[in-house]
């Protein structure tokens, strides 16, 4: 049997509010340590993957390995009636998911299970040169500035500072934070603007954001809660300008 | 087997225009191909994955495509309506785009044809809240994977538009030539079962006998026989020495399949327009006895008994919500006049014996059920046929069929075996591809419309522009499809897919060196839009040629 038990349902809320834009199907995989999910958006451009372990549950239990198959946007919808305090409680019967939401009144969601055709490939092993934490907020905020001009989106690194830039038809915009952190060298890569978007969405899983880049190479974003009970991370392909 | 062994017969099709290549290109391919995906590949082949009875569609806007197709390159939608201007269709300018690709992926997978059939199937089938999220998603997968000239046809097949110059003549051709039967046994299959993926399946496994062992089956509908033009009732008559001559309703032409109890109705066109008409279902199942068949008759609308405005049924036919406030507004009535299929097929008997089984089995006691106004003309009593044409206009219809009572049904040809006599000029049935927006009280609507008709292998000619005979609604209903196909905008113009079928008269026809036709219209006026027809039913630069009297 699986079952487990949250005193809210915000880090499941903001996790996939994310998942959610990203994959419209996930499987999440359950066994004594946790629960945890690896998807691959269907573009082949966004990977996702969700860790939430044993401890950071108020209840756990989970006899065996099982698969639980869903669409991320039913699963988003049930999660948007919870209230902020409510307790939450997943578990499976017989071709359902069912969340519980229990405050003024127990209120039950099944939602039901589904075939998924192909497991997600698994990510590749990257060694990214450059690794810094940035405000989550930060980030946020240079996307907004970032999108009054371009659709895309230049990430950079050096040994002081952290640089979000672009250059579009009618403006350009740059942002500079300098990251204090010890870093070897520049790295600098371009993606789409929203792809990060997307994963931005995770707005309240945590302050910090740990970015890893490279030269044309995928960007590596990881939040961690602060418990280190869950992480959340995505690594985006990137947009290489052809020479023609 | 790869989807790119597909895009490769598509670039070799679209690189030569001679119609024995391409056939020869296609029946090579047909041999290769494996006896599961041969029926896919014919499809494909045609730019769709669905038969044409289906009632369904992939349903994807080209704004959604454009977007995809955005997402996988790397770059904006801007970017990418740009391109189609240059390039002048959505898969030209994906096949373009791709060459300079920015956007990389993880991972990627070699596209086979099966996958790409099934992918594109899968869209018809996601509805509810969200669809459109999904099936772009489903888009998405296709295009990451895709090479630039397996994007360029995929972007093509989910708009139903392959622009390699291949109709279902050459289609048929190629399966006769790849699996050694006559022309005419794969004709008449194709004409019976109306499905090509089929044909060329059956051709390959059990050869002209299994062929010829095809027939009509209640369910899947048929090309219906078509009328020519008659030169006059007088001539027809004597030509014909006796003929069946009936009214010639101004409503829509329908094919009724009954099997077991499943009754179904379909337009011309093939499409299946039961649920708009649920009443005339009952008043079928009461008028017919219990047992398969296929009839034909023409469904009019009428106020206060008499028949009015063909876009009334037109109206009805199109309605999804309300429909039992339709039903009551605008009645409707069902005038039979063919039987194709009674317990079995009936095709092969002559119209006469047609005619009379259609007569014995049908209970016209109910309003809405009736048998075509007919009487039977001899050169000795043609004076009953003119009358019957002169009753015909006063009560509001369209004319006169006058059809030779020896012959067989023979389904999608247009012989003189089938004659119509109409009060009306003849007009024509032409394609809109671009537009002007107007001036002053216009200015918010597209005002004038350019029009073409098609040569063989569905090329498109452009032969006039028009711009009047539209009132303010059916302004207002043209601006909106012509948004709803618009491929590219620039200025005040703007071109579409060609999808929205008006049918036009006109004073004369011209030489015009300004027109892809050759020749031109004066005084082109708008009768009526033709949604009961399609891309294929439009007329063809042949025929204008041979009405052009200069």
């Amino acid at each position: 049997m699986f079952k487990a038990e949250l005193s809210n349902p915000n880090i499941l809320k903001t996790s996939f509010d994310a998942i959610s834009s990203i994959v419209d199907e996930v499987q999440i995989q359950t066994d004594s340590e946790g629960i945890r999910l690896d998807a691959l958006d269907r573009s082949h451009i966004t990977f996702v993957h969700l860790e939430l372990k044993s401890s950071l549950f108020d209840e756990f239990v989970c006899d065996e390995p099982e698969k639980i198959n869903i669409d991320t946007d039913e699963f988003v919808k049930v999660l948007k009636r919870s209230k902020s305090n409510d307790k939450v409680t997943m578990s499976l019967d017989e071709g359902n998911f069912i969340i519980t939401f229990e405050g003024e009144a127990k209120r039950t969601f099944k939602i039901r299970l589904i075939d998924i055709d192909q497991e997600p490939p698994s990510p590749p092993e990257l060694d990214h040169p450059t690794q810094f934490e940035i405000p989550f907020t930060l980030l946020k905020d240079s996307i907004a500035d970032i999108d009054i001009f371009s659709d895309k989106i230049s990430l950079m690194v050096d040994g002081e500072y952290f640089r979000a830039g672009s250059e579009g038809e009618f403006g350009d915009a740059n942002i500079e934070y300098l990251h204090g952190e010890k870093i070897d060298g520049e790295a600098k890569s371009v993606f789409s603007l929203e792809k990060i978007r997307e994963m931005l969405k995770a707005d309240k899983f945590s302050d910090i954001a740990t970015i890893s880049l490279g030269d044309d190479m995928p960007l590596d974003l990881k939040l961690k809660m602060v418990s280190d009970d869950g992480k959340l991370s995505f690594l985006l392909a990137p947009r290489i300008e052809v020479e023609e | 087997m790869k989807y790119q062994k597909l895009v490769d017969v598509y670039e070799a099709l679209a690189a030569t225009t001679k119609r024995l290549e391409k056939t020869s290109i296609l029946a090579e391919f047909f041999k290769k191909v494996d006896i599961d995906t041969l029926p896919k590949v014919v499809l494909m082949a045609l730019g769709t994955v669905f038969p044409p009875w289906s009632e369904e569609e992939q349903g994807i806007a080209d704004k959604l495509l454009m977007k995809a197709i955005a997402d996988v390159v790397g770059v904006s939608v801007r970017d990418v309506e740009d391109q189609v201007r240059e390039q002048g269709d959505i898969g030209g300018a994906a096949e373009k785009l791709y060459k300079a690709k920015s956007q990389t992926t993880f991972f990627s997978q070699t596209l086979d044809i099966d996958f790409v059939f099934s992918t594109l199937r899968k869209l018809a089938k996601i509805s509810g809240n969200r669809s459109i999220s999904r099936k772009i998603a489903r888009v998405l997968e296709l295009l990451s994977s895709a090479s630039a000239t397996e994007a360029k046809y995929i972007s093509r097949t989910i708009i139903e538009e392959l622009r390699i110059g291949v109709g279902e003549g050459i289609i048929r051709d190629a399966i006769s030539q790849a699996f050694n039967v006559e022309k005419s046994v794969a004709d008449r299959a194709h004409m019976l079962t109306n499905d090509l993926g089929l044909v060329a399946k059956v051709a390959k496994e059990e050869g002209e006998e299994g062929l010829k062992k095809l027939n009509l089956s209640p369910g899947k509908s048929v090309k219906p026989m078509l009328a020519q033009l008659s030169e006059g009732i007088g001539i027809s008559i004597e030509e014909m020495g006796e003929a069946i001559c009936e009214t010639k309703y101004d409503g829509i032409r329908v094919q009724i399949h009954k099997k077991g109890d499943k009754i179904n109705l379909f337009t011309r066109r093939l499409e299946n327009i039961s649920k708009a008409i649920p009443e005339m279902i009952d008043y079928i199942k009461k008028a017919f006895p219990d047992e398969d068949f296929i009839a034909e008759g023409e469904i009019i609308a009428t106020k206060n008994n008499k028949p009015i405005s063909f876009q009334y049924m037109l109206q009805r036919v199109r309605r999804k919500y309300n429909i039992e406030k339709a039903i009551e507004d605008v009645p409707i009535r069902l005038y039979l006049f063919d039987l194709l299929y009674f317990k079995e097929p009936m095709i092969d008997e002559p119209l006469a014996i047609r005619r009379k089984t259609l007569e014995d089995i049908v209970d016209t006691s109910i309003d809405q059920i009736n048998l075509s106004e007919m009487i039977k003309a001899t050169p000795e009593n043609i004076q009953d046929a003119v009358n019957l044409f002169n009753e015909s206009i006063a009560n509001g219809h369209e004319g006169i069929m006058i059809k030779n009572p020896k012959e067989p049904y023979i389904p999608g040809i247009r012989e003189k075996k089938m004659l119509k006599f109409k009060a009306e000029p003849e007009t024509l049935d032409v394609v809109v591809v671009g537009g002007t927006y107007g001036v002053g009280k216009r200015v918010n609507f597209i005002g004038s419309y350019k029009v073409a008709l098609q040569e063989e292998d569905n090329q498109l000619k452009t032969v006039a522009h028009v711009a009047t005979g539209l009132d303010d609604d059916t302004l207002a209903e043209l601006t909106e499809l012509m948004n709803k196909y618009k491929i590219v905008e620039k200025g005040t113009k703007i071109e579409v897919e060609p999808r929205i079928i008006l049918e036009i008269a006109y004073s004369e026809i011209v030489k015009s060196p300004e027109y892809g036709a050759g020749y031109s219209l004066r005084f082109p006026v708008v009768k009526r839009i033709r949604e009961d027809k399609g891309l294929a039913d439009i007329d063809t630069v042949e025929r204008l040629k041979s009405m052009f009297k200069g």
